[in-house]
């Protein structure tokens, strides 16, 4: 086989493979584009396409010097030719990289190429001495063929710039592509038509790069993408660490999504809650009038949906995030919404452990405060159980060495006090019993009559409450507390008020008011002698108070025992100074939540059965 | 020294009773105790306001811990803060036996810390020891 053979052999294999590869990828992109309708796929389909045909026509060499049909053939070939360049702009315009004025001036040389291959004779064959004008044909054609390369290629370089790392990489290696395609013409065109082996095998593997570039870049294999986004893979890696040792919530998202909002290309990322509230913003993000946890529940768990305007929202268990993706993403396939899923899967995990630390966390504080409390409560338990039981001991000391022979008057003095200790301990364990009790103990809530309540906790006080005026705002009157503990509550504050008065002319009233919030305040404020507002706080606490144990009765552990009731119904209570229109006193105010009042159901609004699931405004996804 | 004064703060008027009993069983006429019944009437006695404008400087105060208003603890800190009576030996005088009352007193200059006793004799012998100690055995700084 003589060298002209060999070298003819190799272009005809480059032609081919060339040819195939062109035509795997114009029919691969047309079959996408009937899926996508995207402008950008079409003009990337009949670039291929149109590149396939213009190597398949190299199979058949005309005999020169053309006449006939073949010299319209030929005419049609370089025609076809003509519109490598020009599908390669409009691909570029398709995707916003070339400006309306250029494209104009592409289309109207292109029509002033064709018009000149029309009108001018055959082009001399291969190896034959070239005209002048001929020339000049070869020139216009090479020459625009340069400058519309040179144009994509600076288009598509400047729209990849701002992607995400994968579709930047697609669009350098298309701007790559285009220039080396404008290269392998131009040297073919000031080759002269040469047939020497050099020129016409370099001609033909610098078109190979060229197509091959251009394949890649629209169905590059799994592993060269992952080369691509080794720096994302990378980033991501470090966030995953960080996500790891997130302690909050506003943690994981810091940690997240400013990474996110770079590694998609888009101007932003957000991380909401369940609620649809914003833990992290980065970036530009528009998440304005959106109904975001409805729309959570719509679109359902696990998956990225396209929301529109180049917003995507991923579904997790404990909220979403919603990220803005570069415009060109979705024009080659589905990196970043693989990327996202990944992403989520991470932060959903990252979510769930930071919940569940701030759970153990919590209950452990619960349980170190209730721990606390019970020293609290032992430290009391100790003393004040043992206070009276020295004085037991004590009297009965005396009684013995004293008065053992007779039981004198001072002897039964002694057994008197002996009696009085032995009772107050009595109701010291039962009022520490109690306290312990609350809280301990569940109890049902149940619908409340405060007014009704109130009266009959008065009546059962006995003649020294006689005088206890209520006032009930009706639109308190009904809650859905638990009637024990209220019924507790209301007696052990009424039987404080009366009990530490202090006056003979003592007013007591009772009252259920709304607050400003829509809270219950039940107060019960008397005009007595009123506690000083630095001792208010303190009588709250257990076996707080402001008289000396004896002198006057209870235990002092009735206001802490009311404070317990209070927070046990999701309330507080606090010791106010006097109530508006008293001089002196004290207002023992109960807050209850506004959830407490008893809810009215209300009616359907169809009297048929069913409507009422209909007539309800829960969300679509809810259902 | 003619006749001790004591100052004791006790709550419990059994207690107060009993205390003051063995002091006198220890001491008869040779000391005087006073008893205030909170520590905001410790406070008042010590610096001499409200009804207590004549009160005359004791030489051993006896601190409860637990009163109504102002703690014993309370009283000790502001006791053993104040230049002109932080030289008065002070001793606690509790039912709590606990570790933490304990530390908390002397952390705060007690001087002494004495455990109630459950029985009349003990308080009795634990007064005795306590007057025959700072009354008898200890020079005092000048009270008056």
């Amino acid at each position: 086989m003589n060298e002209s053979l060999q070298v003819d052999l190799l272009v005809q294999i480059v032609n081919g493979v060339e040819f195939v590869l062109s035509a795997v990828v114009g029919v691969v992109l047309a079959r996408r584009w009937t899926g996508d309708h995207r402008p950008a796929t079409a003009s990337a389909a009949a670039l291929f396409l149109v590149l396939a045909a213009v190597l398949a026509s190299s199979l058949y060499q005309p005999t020169y010097p053309l006449q006939g049909w073949t010299a319209i053939y030929i005419d049609v070939v370089i025609c076809l030719l003509l519109l490598v360049p020009f599908f390669l702009v409009q691909l570029t315009r398709s995707l916003g990289g070339v400006g309306a004025a250029w494209y104009a001036a592409t289309i109207a040389l292109l029509g002033v190429q064709v018009v000149v291959i029309v009108v001018t004779p055959p082009l001399p064959g291969p190896g034959e001495p070239r005209p002048l004008w001929a020339s000049l044909v070869v020139a216009l054609i090479v020459g625009a063929w340069a400058v519309q390369s040179i144009l994509a290629s600076a288009g598509l370089w400047r729209l990849g710039r701002a992607e995400s790392s994968s579709v930047r990489h697609r669009m350098r290696t298309l701007s790559a592509g285009s220039l080396i395609l404008a290269l392998t013409l131009v040297v073919s065109g000031a080759s002269g038509g040469s047939t020497a082996s050099a020129w016409v095998v370099g001609i033909s593997l610098l078109g190979l790069v060229g197509i091959a570039l251009y394949a890649l870049a629209f169905l590059a294999p799994a592993f060269v993408r992952v080369l691509w986004r080794q720096g994302d893979l990378t980033e991501l890696g470090q966030a995953e660490r960080g996500l790891m040792q997130a302690l909050t919530r506003e943690e994981v998202a810091s940690t997240i999504v400013p990474v996110l909002a770079g590694l998609l290309g888009g101007s932003g990322a957000a991380l909401l809650d369940q609620d649809g509230t914003p833990i992290h913003i980065s970036g530009r993000i528009d998440l304005e009038g959106q109904d975001w946890a409805a729309r959570r529940v719509d679109a359902g768990r696990g998956t990225v949906h396209g929301l529109g305007q180049g917003l995507f929202m991923a579904q997790m268990a404990r909220g979403c995030l919603v990220v803005s993706i570069g415009r060109l993403s979705p024009v080659f396939g589905t990196d970043e919404s693989h990327l996202l899923n990944r992403v989520c899967t991470m932060v959903d995990l990252a979510l769930t452990r930071v919940a569940l630390f701030g759970q153990e966390r919590e209950s452990r504080a619960a349980a170190e405060a209730a721990s606390a409390e019970l020293e609290t409560l032992l430290y009391s338990v100790s003393h004040d159980l043992r206070s009276p039981l020295i004085s037991v001991m004590g009297y009965l000391d005396l009684l013995r060495s004293e008065h053992e022979a007779e039981l004198s008057e001072g002897g039964s003095h002694y057994l008197e006090r002996i009696s009085v200790n032995g009772l107050y301990m009595q109701s010291l364990i039962a009022d520490l019993l109690e306290l312990s009790r609350i809280g301990r103990v569940g109890s049902e809530d149940e619908l409340v009559d405060l007014a009704a309540l109130a009266h009959d906790v008065i009546d059962a006080a006995g003649p020294s409450a006689g005088d206890v005026r209520v006032e009930v705002d009706p639109s308190a009157r009904q809650v859905r507390i638990s009637s024990v503990r209220a019924r507790q509550l209301l007696t052990n504050l009424l039987d404080n008020a009366l009990k530490y008065g202090g006056r003979d002319d003592l007013e007591v009233v009772v009252s259920v008011t709304r607050g400003p919030a829509g809270e219950v305040r039940l107060a019960v404020s008397d005009n007595g002698r009123g506690i000083p507002a630095e001792y208010r706080d303190r009588v709250l606490r257990v076996f707080e108070r402001l008289d000396a144990p004896k002198s006057s009765p209870g235990t002092g552990i009735g206001l802490a025992i009311c404070k317990r009731i209070a927070e046990s119904l999701g309330g507080s209570l606090v010791m106010e100074g006097p109530a508006p229109g008293n001089d002196t006193g004290t207002t023992a105010l109960v807050t209850l939540p506004r959830s407490v009042l008893a809810a009215v159901r209300p009616l359907p609004i169809q009297g048929k059965e069913g409507d009422w699931v209909s007539a309800s405004t829960a969300p679509e996804g809810a259902r | 020294m003619s006749v001790a004064r004591v100052l004791l703060a006790e709550d419990d008027p059994d207690h107060a009773f009993f205390t003051v009993r063995a002091f006198e069983d220890a001491h008869g006429d040779d000391v005087t105790v006073t008893t205030v019944h909170d520590g905001a009437e410790a406070l008042d006695y010590l610096h001499r306001r409200g009804a207590h404008q004549n009160a005359l400087r004791p030489h051993l105060i006896v601190l409860d811990l637990k009163m109504p208003k102002v703690s014993g603890l309370e009283v000790l800190a502001d006791i053993k803060a104040d230049e002109g009576l932080r030289t008065i030996p002070t001793v606690v005088l509790s039912s709590s036996d606990r570790p933490q009352d304990v530390a908390d007193s002397y952390e705060l200059s007690a001087n002494s810390y004495v455990t109630k006793a459950a029985s009349l004799s003990g308080v009795r012998e634990g007064v005795r020891d306590m007057a025959r100690y700072w009354l008898e055995v200890s020079t005092l700084p000048n009270a008056d």
